[in-house]
């Protein structure tokens, strides 16, 4: 069913007022006297500093993305297709990483690094250190794709290769194959990931792009320059946003309905000791360390207690920052959504899906410094000094993760139910309500869900916007760290996880349920 | 000869087969009629291999090939499967498909391509070697799930409901290269269908199964004559 024309005016003007005019304001803003020169005269792309700054930005971002390819596709393997040992425990605690917001990684790996000294085969402070780190971060979005991409390849096309060669062969030839799309797409998605990530990098004291924006803006007030230093990750970033959605084309980024997780057809014999003992070192480094380093850091029940009694405020705030923010981002993602998946012209859905995307290419440092710009001023200060600016930070950074999830699984129903419905009803509102939404209810859960985590966790854009006098969990780690209080900053980020753990299970109990009535089994 | 003896499967409970007991001779083809949700699928995937019974077993040319406590892997057991949706590879042209599974029975690479020259010559596809699935039509994609099939050299034939999706005109064509075919390799065949003109222009014998449980197992022109039960005297529209 069409959708009707005024929806496309409130998506186009809700989403030019929020993601874009932060965005085009700092890139006109090159444009201005000062502009591009000006910037020149500060910052030269060309000059070694800055081959030094791109090399370890290409660096980091491409080692992580080796690295979880590395991790991800293999795991997802064991742990759908074959019989190893506790894959159902294993698939879950090999996602909770991805719930640890990375500089919790960076914190706990930089003591880890302090307690080891040279007994870690790793120098942290280096760029193979915010590999390492990142990798421990990022391998399960690539695991997760790789879930998907199995889990969408028809049963048959498998058994129709056993029928003729052994499993792995199968798994060369077809599995793999056929999975590609989903394992490339989630590669990159964590090199744009690492390309902007700001925090890791900033904690472990490697100087990469995100952290030099930052460093010209707030220490030189040289806006310009950190505009121009913007532009080349900006490009590599849209570019990859442009190439992944060429990998995936029409394919969905998750299957909303679940997919056959029981299908295990290798068995793994003698093997499963050896695959069962590496997802063990998977789990050890990346949940066990971080958990264990916090709690030892941590001390005494009287330190969460005392920290429980002076950041209760900011977990409340923080709490319901997020939960508003992501409400924004679904209702604005929503809209998106239905003209990408149900415009009858390609060129309105090209422009609008391209458009919704873009955002993942703009590093957060960026993105609050145009927040800035366009929201500081006296008619606008109601919002800027509001708690609505980190709202719109969170949606202009989080929406196309929303619109993903969203599309994911209007792709997945059928237009010809909109159109029976719209044979009983003349109004498009009531089909998208009785409709449409209740058949949406898993997508949108998702969105909500993976909205509100990201955002509970988001540092680099809060850091900028933030009015005075507010403070997220985020920012309060951030601040404590950088005055050695060493103690509250790791109860503090372990009950930022338990938060965050606890946000995924009720996602996973809210979803369960949403997808099974919807799925109908 | 395929023997299944005494086959019983439950999912989550429920049963899906009980006691089952059929025969496949060389050269025979046995239509598995019943409604939907009677077993028949399940009963392709526990020859197959890609299910393992609760009960009973199944020997192929002698050899145990399944029963509870052991499984022959799908790839040992002389069988090619023709799946109702074809489960053609998406990612690899015609002639592509057909060299990944000679390269089972076949070493040299020319004899390979002889092979699959042959092949797609047999089933009308000569010049559609490099296709991808997407770029033929409903009837070549089924003939290439045939030429699939037949390029492992199998001794039986699995096919699930294998001409649903097509217009008569292609069926009629594809029932009788399946027959030709048949003449020519003298396979043994299980061949799953709700259609009764596919049962009387192929089957030799044919077998009904009710909520998973073998109602009749005869001859063709004896069932004809003599349906025995209401479900197949329905099935067969006699």
């Amino acid at each position: 069913m069409k959708p009707p024309r005024f929806l496309y005016c409130i998506a186009t003007a809700l989403f030019v007022l929020v993601v874009l005019t932060p965005i085009l304001y700092m890139l006109l803003s090159l444009l201005n006297t000062d502009g591009v020169g000006g910037a020149l005269n500060h910052i030269s792309l060309f000059d070694r500093r800055q081959i030094g700054l791109a090399g370890n930005s290409l660096g980091t971002a491409l080692g992580a993305t080796a690295g979880c390819l590395l991790i991800g596709p293999p795991l997802a393997y064991f742990l759908l297709r074959t019989n190893l040992w506790g894959k159902n425990v294993l698939k879950v605690l090999c996602l909770v990483p991805m719930l640890i917001p990375p500089y919790v990684h960076a914190i706990v790996w930089n003591d880890v690094s302090r307690t080891l000294g040279d007994w870690l085969p790793l120098d942290v402070h280096s760029v193979w250190g915010v590999i390492f780190v990142l990798t421990l971060a990022y391998f399960p979005f690539v695991m997760l794709m790789a879930l998907s991409g199995l889990e969408s390849i028809d049963r048959n096309m498998e058994e129709a290769s056993l029928l003729h060669h052994g499993e792995w062969a199968t798994l060369r030839r077809v599995t793999l194959p056929l999975a590609t799309p989903h394992i490339l797409s989630g590669a990159v998605f964590v090199f744009i990931f690492a390309i902007t990530d700001f925090s890791v990098p900033d904690i472990l004291r490697v100087r990469v792009y995100p952290v030099e924006i930052f460093v010209q803006f707030s220490a030189f007030y040289n806006e310009a320059g950190a505009m121009m230093l913007s532009l080349p990750l900006m490009a590599i970033t849209f570019l990859l946003v442009l190439v992944q959605r060429r990998i995936l084309k029409d394919r969905s980024y998750v299957n909303m309905y679940g997919g056959r997780s029981n299908a295990s057809h290798h068995r793994l014999g003698r093997w499963n000791v050896c695959v069962f003992m590496l997802a063990l070192v998977v789990v050890g480094l990346s949940v066990a360390t971080p958990i264990w380093d916090l709690m030892e850091r941590a001390g005494a029940l009287s330190n969460y207690i005392r920290v429980l009694k002076t950041s209760y405020s900011q977990i409340l705030y923080s709490l319901f920052v997020s939960s508003i923010g992501a409400a924004a981002t679904l209702f604005l993602g929503l809209l998106l959504a239905i003209v990408i998946e149900r415009s009858r012209s390609e060129k309105v859905k090209s422009i609008f899906l391209y458009a919704a995307i873009a955002p993942l290419a703009v590093p957060a440092t960026t993105l609050g410094i145009g927040m800035i710009r366009v929201w500081n001023r006296p008619a606008t200060d109601f919002v800027f000094e509001s708690t609505w600016v980190t709202v719109f930070g969170y949606v202009a950074r989080f929406l196309p993760f929303a619109v993903m999830a969203i599309a994911s699984n209007l792709k997945q129903i059928s237009p010809r139910i909109e159109e029976a419905a719209a044979l009983a009803t003349p109004h498009w509102l009531r089909v998208l309500w009785r409709i449409v939404l209740p058949l949406l209810s898993p997508g949108l859960t998702v969105g909500f869900f993976v909205v509100l985590i990201l955002s509970f966790g988001e540092i680099g854009t809060t850091l900028l916007v933030i009015p005075p006098g507010r403070e997220t969990i985020p920012i309060k780690i951030y601040n404590l760290m950088h005055y050695g209080a060493n103690s509250m900053v790791a109860a503090l980020s372990l009950m930022l996880i338990v938060i965050i753990l606890a946000l995924a299970g009720l996602f996973s109990a809210v979803y369960g349920r949403l997808s099974e009535r919807v799925s109908g089994r | 000869m395929i023997v299944l003896d005494g086959i019983g499967k439950r999912f989550g409970g429920k049963e899906s087969l009980s006691g089952v007991s059929l025969q496949v001779a060389p050269g025979e083809i046995l239509a598995v009629m019943g409604p939907s949700g009677s077993g028949k699928t399940t009963l392709l995937r526990i020859v197959a291999g890609f299910e393992s019974p609760d009960e009973g077993s199944v020997s192929i040319d002698g050899v145990e090939a399944t029963s509870p406590e052991k499984s022959l892997p799908p790839h040992s057991r002389k069988i090619s499967m023709i799946f109702q949706d074809l489960a053609l590879w998406p990612h690899m042209t015609a002639s592509e498909q057909l060299r990944f599974v000679l390269k089972k029975r076949m070493k040299s690479g020319q004899e390979i391509e002889v092979e699959i020259a042959a092949l797609l010559g047999s089933v009308n596809l000569h010049d559609y070697a490099r296709r991808y699935p997407h770029q033929l039509s409903g009837g070549e994609r089924q003939r290439l799930a045939m030429a699939r099939a037949l390029a492992a050299k199998p001794a039986y034939l699995l096919m699930d409901e294998p001409l649903s999706s097509l217009d008569p005109i292609v069926k009629d064509e594809l029932e009788k290269m399946i027959l030709d075919i048949q003449s020519v390799a003298r396979m043994g065949i299980i061949y799953v269908t709700h259609n009764s003109d596919e049962v009387h222009a192929l089957a030799d014998r044919v077998a009904i199964l009710d909520r998973g449980r073998l109602v009749r197992d005869e001859r063709k022109d004896v069932l004809l004559t003599d349906p025995g039960c209401e479900l197949a005297r329905r099935l067969l529209r006699v």
